[in-house]
């Protein structure tokens, strides 16, 4: 691993702080001049975007956490924030307080979580997908038929916002707040758990469960771990989402959800919590910049416009393949590049691998 | 390396500074913008493009024909959100806080009841309506929506009774299969079905529920005939519509098959003979229907700017739309008395829109595209009609007269399915 020059860690508890240079302290004032900027000048619209990139980030922080460190292929997150969305909308309707009902929805994914990951003590890689993708179905199926009675089934079901200290969060702003607070939360808890026992146990595990029951690590308790804390952070997702969008509703969390956040994760870099953050917000961003160009295209004539509107997907998913072909690594690793030529920096020479 | 970091840093700073101040600009000068979005990729697509042609054209129509407002032209802001929930919200607010839009007509069903639940939380909106309204209609007071097409559950409706009472004329009672979209507007549809159906003792003989994006769908289609069924309805994306038809005609079903929405005129062609005998449930007039003053005004405009296809059936749903919605910023203009007046401020301007949608709206019927409108205050449902057509072998559409104005709205409302639904929304 680089460092500047010059220093060294003379503890181990300088060794596995964080923020352990002046560098580090860098980016943290420059993410506090960013965040300053978007409370102060963004408005409402570009604040509803940056807000929906929060959302996302924690739920593929769980994702992470079971692809990235474990290796449990998952296409069922998206059902897994529906559980958590649905759960919360239900109980702050029933009187219980909105950040007491995200909790206990957060867990009670986990709960769920734990069950769907059961058959990942015997099966793994291509026959643990179709399990999960089996719970994706079953999951949103059940929201819409046996259990609509109690979550309105197609209809939808509302979601008030959270109230704080009596004060209700609602507009794009106070959102942003709260979730940033929320995310920076959610990435220390991954960042620490990727460095503990547990989190050296989940890698070993992707690396060759094999070869991680010989050195002693307990499997199952590990996997059923990882989806433990993986559906935490999917029900923390869905449960915001509801409420950040004031209702629940089965058709935002379906299949392609599912399946494009597995998309974030590799385009972002599978085992990085970096990855998580430039993978979902290259995604996203580039989805609303070529929403935006085509509207602007379109609309300067017409006739055009019903013409061109298939070329934005198939630009969206020519650009995925060509930036997958030329790094394959995630984007992770293109950051992973810019500092270590940052660090080297005057002397490229030295920059090694 | 450093120097590019800095200005990286820079740059983003000033993107945030440029996009909110944007957020703070005014509408151009003379400019009355309304936000039109809509699946012109995706499995509702054969639809969603005619539909937004339908919207841009009668404001091009009253821009280039009346003049426009009080001296202001409608700008109509395009959108292919690709039936994505998270894009539509969006899309919303942009349309709210950046491009300062009036009233905005939507898509996804889904991301309709959220866009009124963000509207209501907020207490800042705008009026939109929708082009089906199947989750949002339970809105209660101080909603922004309001209907503009009969719910997809109407049309489903509407041609199971009439096929019932004026198409079977059997002793026993027929046996239906319900062939329906896996989104909103189809689950609401068999919902309602259902409980219709079951009112007059026939409970569906088969039932299913469509992927939107649907591969191969030949297995239903084979049960739907070990179902021996003597009628398919159903409201489905064009995407399923087109492979459930093909495989129903692929496998010889011999029962009669009915439409209740989304077809288009490309994708009866691409059906081919599989299409001959279909009924089809529209919410408008179509281009044969040239006894309607609005269709003939269509042609002659269309003939005018150089447009030599007849139109799609779906444009008239889009135009109906847009007559609706330029109709009324038109009237809300006059009631301020001015343009300027109206332009000063843009909340009490929308509130001024939704004022006359709600008071000032009844009876017009876009030059008969729709039944006369019947908005109320916190009522806001159009109360429009389906039409039934036949495809002919010919693949020619020809008009079914209706044996009457459909009394579904009020026999919706008596429907346990729609008190239960109101009971909650009122709590």
């Amino acid at each position: 691993m680089y460092r500047p020059a010059g220093y060294f860690s003379e503890s181990y508890g300088k060794d596995i702080n964080l923020i352990q240079h002046r560098e580090h302290w860098i980016l943290v004032g420059l993410l506090i001049v960013f965040f300053a900027s978007v409370v102060l000048f963004a408005g409402n619209y570009l604040l509803g975007i940056i807000n929906l990139i929060l959302i996302s980030i924690i739920s593929i922080l769980g994702l992470q956490i079971l692809t990235g460190f474990a290796g449990q292929l998952s296409v069922g997150h998206a059902a897994l924030m529906a559980v958590g969305a649905y759960s919360s909308a239900i109980l702050s309707t029933q009187g219980v307080p909105v950040p007491i009902s995200i909790i206990l929805a957060s867990f009670l994914t986990g709960a769920i979580g734990f069950l769907i990951g059961w058959p990942s003590i015997r099966i793994k890689g291509f026959y643990l997908l179709m399990t999960t993708f089996a719970a994706q179905i079953i999951i949103i199926w059940a929201i819409k038929n046996p259990l609509a009675s109690i979550t309105r089934g197609p209809l939808g079901h509302p979601a008030p916002p959270p109230r704080l200290f009596g004060y209700v969060l609602s507009g794009e702003r106070a959102w942003f707040v709260c979730l940033s607070l929320i995310l920076c939360a959610a990435t220390i808890v991954a960042l620490n758990l990727k460095r503990s026992k547990a989190g050296r146990a989940l890698i070993a595990i992707r690396d060759n469960d094999l070869a991680a029951e010989v050195m002693g690590i307990n499997l199952r308790n590990y996997k059923l771990f990882a989806f433990f804390v993986a559906c935490i952070y999917a029900g923390l997702a869905g449960a915001l989402y509801a409420h950040w969008q004031n209702s629940a509703v089965p058709e935002g969390y379906d299949l392609m959800k599912s399946i494009w956040y597995l998309g974030y994760l590799v385009v972002g870099g599978a085992g990085s919590i970096v990855g998580c953050y430039l993978g979902t917000i290259f995604f996203i961003l580039l989805e609303e910049i070529l929403m935006l160009v085509f509207s602007y295209l379109g609309n300067l004539n017409q006739s055009w416009l019903a013409t061109i509107a298939p070329l934005k997907s198939i630009i969206f998913g020519g650009i995925i393949a060509v930036f997958l072909i030329y790094e394959p690594r995630g984007l992770a690793s293109r950051w992973e590049i810019i500092k270590s030529y940052y660090r080297s920096w005057p002397f490229p020479y030295v920059r090694g691998n | 390396m450093k120097r590019s970091l800095i200005a990286a840093v820079l740059m983003s700073v000033l993107a945030i500074f440029s996009v909110g101040s944007v957020g703070e600009s005014q509408a151009a000068e003379k400019e009355l913008v309304i936000g039109s979005v809509q699946d012109l990729s995706g499995p509702w697509s054969s639809s969603g493009k005619p539909i937004i042609a339908g919207r841009a054209d009668y404001a091009r129509y009253v821009n280039e024909k009346l003049g426009g407002v009080d001296g202001a032209k409608f700008k109509v802001i395009s959108m292919d959100t690709g039936y994505n929930i998270d894009r539509e919200i969006s899309a919303y607010k942009k349309f709210l806080d950046v491009d300062r839009a009036l009233f905005m007509i939507n898509a996804n069903s889904a991301a309709a009841y959220a866009i009124n639940n963000m509207m209501e939380e907020s207490k800042r909106g705008m009026p939109f309506t929708h082009t089906a309204e199947p989750t949002i209609i339970f809105r209660g007071k101080g909603s922004w929506y309001f209907g503009s097409t009969a719910t997809a559950a109407d049309g489903t409706v509407g041609l199971i009774r009439w096929w019932i009472e004026d198409v079977w004329k059997k002793r026993e009672p027929p046996r239906i299969g319900l062939v329906n979209s896996d989104v909103a507007p189809g689950q609401v549809s068999a919902l309602y079905a259902r409980e219709v159906m079951q009112e007059r003792g026939i409970p569906p003989a088969a039932e299913f529920l469509i992927p939107p994006m649907p591969m191969d769908i030949s297995n239903f289609a084979m049960q739907m005939r070990k179902a021996n069924l003597d009628m398919v309805v159903g409201l489905q994306t064009n995407a399923g519509w087109t492979v459930t038809l093909r495989d129903l005609g692929k496998f010889s079903v011999p029962a009669t098959r009915v439409v209740s929405c989304c077809l288009s005129d490309r994708d009866i062609k691409t059906l081919g003979p599989n299409a001959a005998g279909i009924y089809v449930g529209f919410n408008t007039p179509i281009w044969s229907d040239t006894d309607v003053p609005a269709v003939k005004l269509i042609r002659k405009l269309r003939a005018e700017w150089g447009i030599n296809e007849p139109a799609d059936v779906n444009y008239f749903w889009g135009w109906m739309q847009g007559a609706i919605v330029c109709e009324a910023i038109t009237r809300a203009v006059k009631k301020a008395g001015s343009f300027e007046k109206f332009n000063m401020d843009i909340d009490k301007a929308r509130h001024l829109i939704r004022d006359v949608m709600e008071n000032d709206m009844k009876g017009f019927d876009a030059m008969g595209m729709c039944r006369p409108l019947q908005y109320e205050p916190n009522d806001h449902r159009p109360f429009d009609a389906s039409r039934f057509y036949h495809v002919e072998p010919d693949l020619s559409l020809k008009f079914i007269p209706n044996p009457g104005p459909w009394p579904m709205a009020e026999k919706y409302k008596n429907t346990k399915w729609w008190l239960d639904a109101m009971a909650k929304a009122k709590k």
